[in-house]
């Protein structure tokens, strides 16, 4: 299968150079950090709560600790996973090999797959260690196992739409900086563009709104999944990967 | 001859990408314009799954008949200011009423960018949401969803619920714009989405069955003895009862509402204090508030012009429970010698005047008996089990502190109004506990703080980057 060849030598291409290493130790360290700090903050809430009965309702993990933790996690990989992505097609024509593997016995649609894949399994394996959080958290307390599950569904749905489009950004260019910049820009305008529906009214700000990568991630956080939110992931990893697609296409037609 | 095949290849080869081209720019407009449908229905046609315990990110139940049961077109307009930490809560609101109603629209509107809509709507404090439908609107301060659900069944209300204020004693009337009059009370009411009626018992029968609230506002003269019993039996099925009684006048009604607890003194109210802020003896100020709904976060004072006393009775009648609702402050006392308050002198007597504070207004409520056949004690009792009907009266010691003269007077007005909707309050309203999460506690020892620090900060980083080095070295030393 030729989805599955690409699929491990990219893989194997991760592990092997210091990226895949480096921005997951990065990406543990800043969530580390905050699971510390919400955890730190939330400890001290519970010691008042303990000495004044009246006080502590609603004092629930999710809502306080593990939410907010999301919710820094989805920012942080916006960050984060442009580097992932940058070097997957614009290092093969930098170094000339993007020819060659036009030439396998692979649809365009399966190197795509393959090397898109390979940035999946990195973005889980790199969630799967943040799994350590509700771990501890289950030892010393009880977090809600259902909540938690829905915010890291969010967290794969937001990672892997974030993916798709790093994905897009290295097709378009052979410089893997220019691709993460591409990548970032991209991710931040989409992020922000939340905030102009407050000021835009109406069926603009709406749309405004929902254009928005974060403001889907909310409900996840929360431990909700709305139907539409799914959707919504699911549209815009489909959309850029057929805009990759058709990038690695224009390449054989424009040569 | 050799240059002519070569141009036609590369014309061809140029038209071969202007092909290639316009056949990739019509695939991606046509997935976008997928997209956008598949969008545009996912957000209309979404569905929730709350996985948090006890489903609390999620509307109760309650609130979910109620808006499965809207026939009618219901716009939310919420005031906010971008700023404000409750924004969020209320537009994640908002948007779940919306998600169970198809006729529940909402707007959020910048209360500092939109004076024009807010001076509409009459509203100047954020987080304030105005539900309307047709021409009914409810203003919702500091919005719960047992608020917002309770607003949306009154402006959702079929037929109008009617208020009526008893003819034909003197009472005040709500046609009379004069000072006197209570045409301010009308119009205060019919804001509160009731209609105001006037009703001549002597006319009528019976205490018509849509009364929301029947008013008897400061009669001059006794009603009649046909009236006195009509107005018994509008207590005994349930009716709600607001009486403004002033000093000296219609002592059988005053008698009628000691059979309810409801005791009335003989006297009228001197206040040295209200001489202090500018009035006159007689309008004693009333500062102090018992705790009930009607006067729940209450803080303004109100005036109390020429009023007797209204006191709970110390043991009520069974099945009736009563409470003072207000009293004057130090410094008043009950007057019961009224020749000397008719010469304009007054002057506490101990023993025989009753000291400040006293009490103005108090409220009963009276449990309704169904119509029990003799001997059948059970189903009565099965009856009280279901929690039936119950009376309410809300009696004051005077009749100007709602009238024109006094309504806009301080806290009149709301006094008025919450008494008026206190007794009206629907049956269907709902009682809706807030959810609160459950409280799971995390209490550190300093060495599991110390490990939440180590395995949560240090340790997978370090483990990442160890492994990263690791696979390093051996590709060097492979090499």
């Amino acid at each position: 299968m030729g989805v599955a060849a690409i699929f491990k030598r990219e893989l194997r291409a991760y592990f092997a150079s210091p990226v895949a290493y480096v921005v997951m130790a990065v990406f543990l360290a800043l969530s580390g950090y905050f699971f510390w700090g919400f955890l730190a903050r939330f400890t001290f809430y519970s010691i008042q709560a303990s000495m004044n009965p009246a006080f502590g309702g609603g004092l629930n993990i999710m809502e306080f600790v593990l939410g907010p933790l999301f919710h820094n996690m989805s920012i942080v990989m916006l960050l984060m996973m442009p580097l992932f992505t940058m070097r997957l097609f614009a290092e093969e024509r930098k170094s000339g090999t993007m020819e060659l593997l036009l030439t396998y016995p692979v649809r365009d649609a399966g190197i795509l797959l393959g090397k898109f894949l390979a940035a999946v399994v990195l973005l889980l394996c790199m969630l799967a260690l943040t799994a350590i959080y509700p771990i501890l958290l289950t030892a010393w307390s009880s977090p809600e196992p259902l909540p938690i599950l829905a915010g890291y569904l969010g967290l794969i749905l937001i990672g892997t739409a974030f993916l798709s489009l790093g994905l897009f950004a290295s097709a378009l260019t052979e410089n893997q900086i220019v691709a993460a910049a591409l990548a970032f820009g991209a991710l931040l305008l989409i992020w922000v563009i939340g905030w102009s529906a407050d000021l835009a009214a109406g069926t603009v700000g709406k749309v405004l709104g929902h254009l928005s990568f974060l403001n889907h991630f909310e409900a996840f956080a929360r431990g909700v999944i709305d139907t539409k939110d799914l959707i919504y992931y699911v549209n815009a990893t489909a959309v850029f990967l057929f805009l990759t697609l058709k990038a690695v296409e224009a390449r054989r037609w424009r040569a | 001859m050799a240059e002519a095949p070569e141009r036609v290849t590369q014309a061809a080869a140029r038209r071969r990408r202007t092909a290639y081209g316009l056949n990739t720019a019509l695939a991606v407009l046509l997935l976008l314009a997928i997209v956008t449908l598949v969008e545009a229905l996912s957000y209309t046609h979404n569905r929730r799954f709350d996985l948090t315990e006890g489903t609390r990110q999620s509307l109760s139940d309650q609130s979910v008949k109620v808006l499965r049961g809207l026939t009618q077109p219901v716009k939310a307009v919420a005031f906010t200011t971008p700023d404000r930490g409750d924004r969020a809560f209320l537009e994640n609101l908002l948007r779940l009423y919306a998600y169970h109603s198809d006729q529940f629209t909402f707007e959020l509107v910048d209360l500092d960018r939109n004076p024009a809509s807010a001076r509409r709507y009459g509203v100047s404090a954020p987080n304030t949401v105005v539900i309307e439908s047709g021409a009914k609107e409810e203003k919702v301060l500091l919005p719960t969803e047992e608020k917002l659900t309770n607003a949306l069944l009154k402006v959702t209300r079929e037929g109008n619920r009617v208020v009526y204020f008893l003819q034909g004693h003197g009472e005040g009337e709500v046609s009379n714009t004069d000072r006197p009059g209570f045409s301010q009370a009308r119009d205060a009411i019919q804001g509160a989405n009731y209609e105001v009626k006037e009703l001549l018992l002597l006319r009528e029968k019976d205490v018509p069955e849509n009364a929301a609230v029947l008013v008897v506002a400061g009669p001059k003269r006794d009603p009649l003895p046909a009236e006195l019993t009509a107005l018994e039996r509008y207590v005994q099925r349930g009716g709600k009862l607001l009486v403004l009684l002033d000093p000296y006048q219609a002592p059988a009604l005053a008698t009628l509402l000691e059979n309810y607890g409801i005791r009335s003194g003989r006297d009228v109210i001197v206040d040295r204090l209200s001489r202090v802020l500018g009035g006159d003896y007689l309008i004693p100020v009333v500062t102090q508030y018992e705790s009930h709904p009607i006067t729940k976060e209450f803080t303004l004072a109100s005036f109390f012009p020429f009023a007797r006393t209204v006191d709970a009775a110390p043991s009520p009648p069974q099945g009736v429970t009563v409470q003072v609702l207000a009293r004057t402050g130090e410094g008043s006392w009950a007057e019961t010698d009224r020749e000397t308050l008719n010469r304009g002198q007054a002057r506490f007597d101990a023993g025989k005047d009753r000291r400040g504070p006293v009490p103005v207004g108090a409220v009963a409520t009276v449990e309704v008996k169904p119509p029990a056949k003799k001997g059948e004690a059970k189903a009565a009792a099965e009856g009280d089990a279901a929690g039936g009907r119950k009376a309410r009266i809300v009696a004051y010691g005077t009749a100007a502190f709602a009238s024109n003269n006094y309504l806009n007077l301080s806290g009149n007005r709301d006094l008025f109004l919450n008494s008026i909707s206190w007794l009206a309050e629907e049956e269907d309203l709902v009682g809706i506990r807030p959810r609160e999460a459950k409280f799971t506690p995390v209490i550190l020892t300093a060495g599991q703080g110390q490990a939440a620090f180590w395995i949560g900060v240090i340790l997978p980083p370090a483990a990442v980057l160890l492994v990263g080095v690791g696979v390093g070295i051996r590709r060097r030393r492979a090499r």
